[in-house]
Parts: structure tokens; sequence; C-alpha cells
């Protein structure tokens, strides 16, 4: 059994980091956390819909207009700019962009909706218990 | 084991200032010590502390199995109803430990025995893993003791490996009460052991911390707390206000929820009852308990939330033979056989032996001049002898 360790120094003065060896430290199971998901918006969300519909619309009729037997791929892709075209006006993040804010690894809430001071009240009631042990 | 007188290093506390040990003497009293040391021959470190402390550690994991799928095991460990779900979820995900303490009372010639082991929230912590290992160092160049002389101690290491094997993304957390000196040093040792782990590491005092509208818990900057550290008891926790928020919320903790169990002094009632006559138990019955008769007189009384012996009660053929003051006890007691610290002219030394991740590694020694150690108890270095 290695018992002694290389020096190092840091701060505190402690030794290094120490390579261990393969097998020494059990992999713990993975931690699960739940997604956050992001937060309910369905007025915003029926709204860019009713834009993207009718911007669909107004192409697939201009691209009908003006080749024929191809409207209906022609309103398709039109359909398919029109949708982009909302998000971008919008705001709605495409599937490929990046995850919304409360799922940021540094979510951040109003001020006004954080409460504090619900932890820490046994130890400031001076009441004669330890923290450590 | 041994107790051998040792020169001090007469540059210590200088060291330890320039280390951040700071709460080496509070309020003028001693708490690390080098005027001695305590001496293992490697047997006795690697069969009698090492390979008991492992061995518990996983007797331990098969109690909270069973502690959590018993509602008559939670009401006698009074444990809150309302935090039933947030531990058996904990206990169900995995949710990983960084470390714990076995205490144990040995003797050279007879197995250890656990007095309890501190889960949640153990200290004394610093001065195991880092500061006892320079005085080692300083000592063997000082020509005080034999070349060969080693420690059980690679707590530092493991401390560091597990946070690595933790690290992700988002930030760690450290949370303790804001002006406790020890706790506050002990947390800042925890946070530098995450930093060299690959964490980026946040101070917040647990008063304030904060707790959403949507159960969620933040910072002060309002940024969401995805991992924290915390140096506060669950005990605590699982009563206060914030309580509410626990079972909402995707904070991970460190230790998690169900540590709380392994924390509380019921779990030598379950171990004992789980595994009689395992050769590092000693027998532990809930007060009330009609077999704690068979005891004889001869027990600990001990609260089941107390810390830093607190409340403990020594009784030696039916008569008390030392009692702490504390505020511990409401709810309830478990009695546990005597099992006496042995004495070093007069000194009481108890063995705490390190587990991180799992993983036995180390070994810290606190003594008193009483059999009961306390949170006054002395911090005194050890050694594994020379073969």
């Amino acid at each position: 059994m290695l018992h002694k360790q290389p020096p190092g120094s840091s701060r505190f003065g402690k030794r290094g980091h120490v390579e261990l060896r393969q097998g020494d430290i059990p992999v713990p199971p993975p931690v699960s956390q739940p997604a956050v998901s992001a937060p309910a918006d369905p007025i915003g969300k029926a709204l860019r819909w009713s834009v993207g519909a009718i911007v669909a619309m107004f192409l697939m009729v201009a691209v009908a207009f003006g080749t024929g037997g191809g409207s209906l791929f022609g309103g398709l892709i039109g359909g398919l700019l029109g949708a982009q075209l909302a998000r971008k006006v919008m705001g709605t993040p495409s599937p490929t962009a990046a995850a919304p804010a409360a799922t940021a690894p540094h979510a951040t809430a109003p001020s006004t909706n954080v409460q504090r001071g619900g932890f820490g009240s046994t130890a400031s009631s001076g009441s004669g218990f330890f923290s450590g042990s | 084991m041994r107790r051998i007188t040792m020169q001090e290093r007469p540059f210590w506390r200088q060291r330890a200032k320039e280390l951040g040990f700071t709460f080496h003497s509070p309020d003028g009293e001693v708490y690390w010590d080098e005027r001695a040391c305590y001496a293992f021959t490697l047997p006795e470190i690697e069969t009698e502390i090492e390979d008991a402390a492992q061995d518990l550690e996983r007797l331990c994991a098969s109690a909270v199995t069973r502690i959590v799928g018993d509602e008559r095991l939670l009401e006698r460990m009074a444990v809150p109803r309302s935090a039933w779900d947030v531990i058996s979820k904990s206990w169900r995900r995995n949710d990983p430990s960084l470390y714990g303490r076995f205490d144990f009372s040995y003797t050279t010639g007879a197995p250890a025995k656990l007095l309890e082991y501190n889960a949640d929230t153990p200290t004394a912590l610093y001065e195991a893993a880092a500061f006892q290992w320079f005085w080692l160092e300083d000592q063997l160049k000082a020509g005080r003791l034999p070349e060969g002389t080693d420690q059980f101690n690679s707590i530092h290491e493991r401390l560091i490996a597990r946070f690595a094997e933790l690290s992700g993304q988002g930030a760690l957390y450290l949370s303790s009460t804001a002006d406790h000196t020890e706790d506050r040093g002990t947390v800042d040792y925890i946070a530098e052991c995450a930093r060299q782990g690959g964490f980026e590491t946040r101070f917040i005092a647990i008063a304030d911390i904060g707790l959403g509208a949507d159960g969620q818990f933040y910072d002060l900057e309002n940024r969401r707390i995805e991992r924290l550290f915390k140096l506060y008891p669950w005990e605590w926790m699982l009563k206060e206000q914030f309580a509410r928020g626990l079972s909402s919320s995707f904070t991970a903790f460190l230790e998690p929820p169900w540590r709380s169990l392994l924390s509380n002094k019921g779990l030598l009632a379950v171990l004992w009852e789980m595994a009689p006559n395992h050769r590092n138990l000693l027998p532990a019955y809930f007060a009330g308990d009609p077999a704690a008769r068979t005891l004889d007189g001869n027990c600990a009384v001990k609260p089941l939330y107390s810390r830093e012996g607190a409340n403990v009660t020594l009784v030696q053929h039916g008569r008390t033979i030392d009692q702490a003051a504390g505020a511990y006890g409401s709810e309830g007691h478990i009695v546990q056989a005597l099992a006496p610290l042995p004495s070093f002219d007069g000194n009481y030394p108890v063995v705490g032996a390190w587990i991180v991740a799992g993983q036995s590694c180390g070994v810290g020694i606190r003594e008193d001049a009483s059999p009961i150690t306390r949170n006054t108890s002395r911090f005194v270095p050890h050694i594994i002898e020379a073969a």
C-alpha cells in the first residue's frame, strides 16, 4: 500500500495532484439531474405560429403564380422559409441553437422572486448545537 | 498503538499561518498538538483500521437500503416524515458522496470498535489530510523520526481525485455559517481540493442561499446553484424553512441527503441488528428496546443527532462516569455497549478513519483528557513505525 505522496504546493501548501493507479477509485454512477423545462409561453408560441403561417401562405401563393406545376414543392419550400423567417423575427430558437437560459449552467431568476434566510436559522439560534462533527 | 512524546517544531505556528491553518489554537487553547504522536505498526493500520473502515462502509450501504425501505426505522431515527421522500430519492439516484469519518475506540490487540460515523459534516479534515503530513515531513527532515516512518494518509489525493470524477459543467458552491472559523477553514480547504479537481468554486453563507418561486436554489446574484457542498447538518436543513425547496430543486448536494441516515446515531442500532457480533461493532439498541438490558449497566447513551460528544453519557456498572453537556436529546437516544477509549497517561485518543469516495484512505486522531471526545479535544498526529 502506498501511503506517502510526493510533495507539491498551493495556498495551503498541500501536496500536488497525484496520479492514482488505474481502478483505484471506482467510478460513481452518473448523477441523474432532470433537465429544466423552458418556461411556458403559450401566447407567444401561438403568435409565432400565426405569423409563420401567414408568411408561408403568402410565399406559397407567390410561388404558385410564378412556377405553375411546381407550386406544391415551391409552397413547401416557401412554408419552411416562412417559418424560419418567423422564428428569426419572433425569437424562437431553432433546434440547433443554444439551450434556453433556464437550462444554462448559471441560470438566473428575477431577484424579486427569490427569498433568502430560509437556511441557517438553527445555527443562528445560538442553541448549543454543532455544525461539524 | 503507542503514544510517543515528541519535540515540537519551533516554527510550526509560522508554518500554520503561511499555510492558512487558522484554527490551530482557538481561544488560545491547544487544538493542534504535536507534543506527542501516536504510533501504529503497519499491520495495525492495514488490518485493524483500513480494512475495518472499508468493511463498515460496505455495511453502511446495506443499512441505508434497509432504512429507506422501513418506515418504522425512519421514525425511530427521528427522521422528519417530510424528508423521507427526499432522502429515499437521493439514495435511489445514487447521489454521489464525498467523504466521511468513522470514529473508533482502538487498543492494540483488540479489534477497533465503531463509536460513530461522521458521514454528513465531518471536520478535522485539513489537519488530517495536510498539516499532519507536513509535520511528518518536517520531523523526518529534522531526524526526529527514523527513516522509513510513514503515515496512513492519502486523503488529500483522494479528495482531488473524487472532485475530478464529479467535475463537469457549472460551478461548485460551498457553504457554511459565515462566522465559524473552523468550519470556514474546512470549507476553504475543500474548495481548494475541488479547484484542483477541475471545479470553479464559489462560497456562499448558508443564510444567503435563496429559494426562487420556481423551487430552485440561487446565489446572491440569482444564479442557480447546481452543485452545493454544505458544511451544515442535514437534520437542521430538513427542519428549516427552505426544506420545502429540497424536493423541487435540481441542486446536487455534497453530502447528499441519504448521508443523513449514516450520521444519525440510530445507524449504530441498525448495524448491530444487521450484523450482530461483527468484530468492529458494539451492541447497540434504540433507547427503550428491552434488549438494551443485556448491556448490564455498561453503556454509552447517545442522542440520535448528537455531534462533538454533546449530551453523551458514559455508564459503568450502572454508575455515570462521564457526561458531556449540550442541547441534544429531545429527538431520542441509542444505548451502545461501553468501549472505553484507552488511556495514555490520562490522554484518551479516538481514531478517526477517513473515507473518501467509499475508500478507506487515512487516519486523524483526536485526544481528550476525558473519555468523551468533544469539540475541545486536541488533534494529535500519527505515524506508521518503520519496519
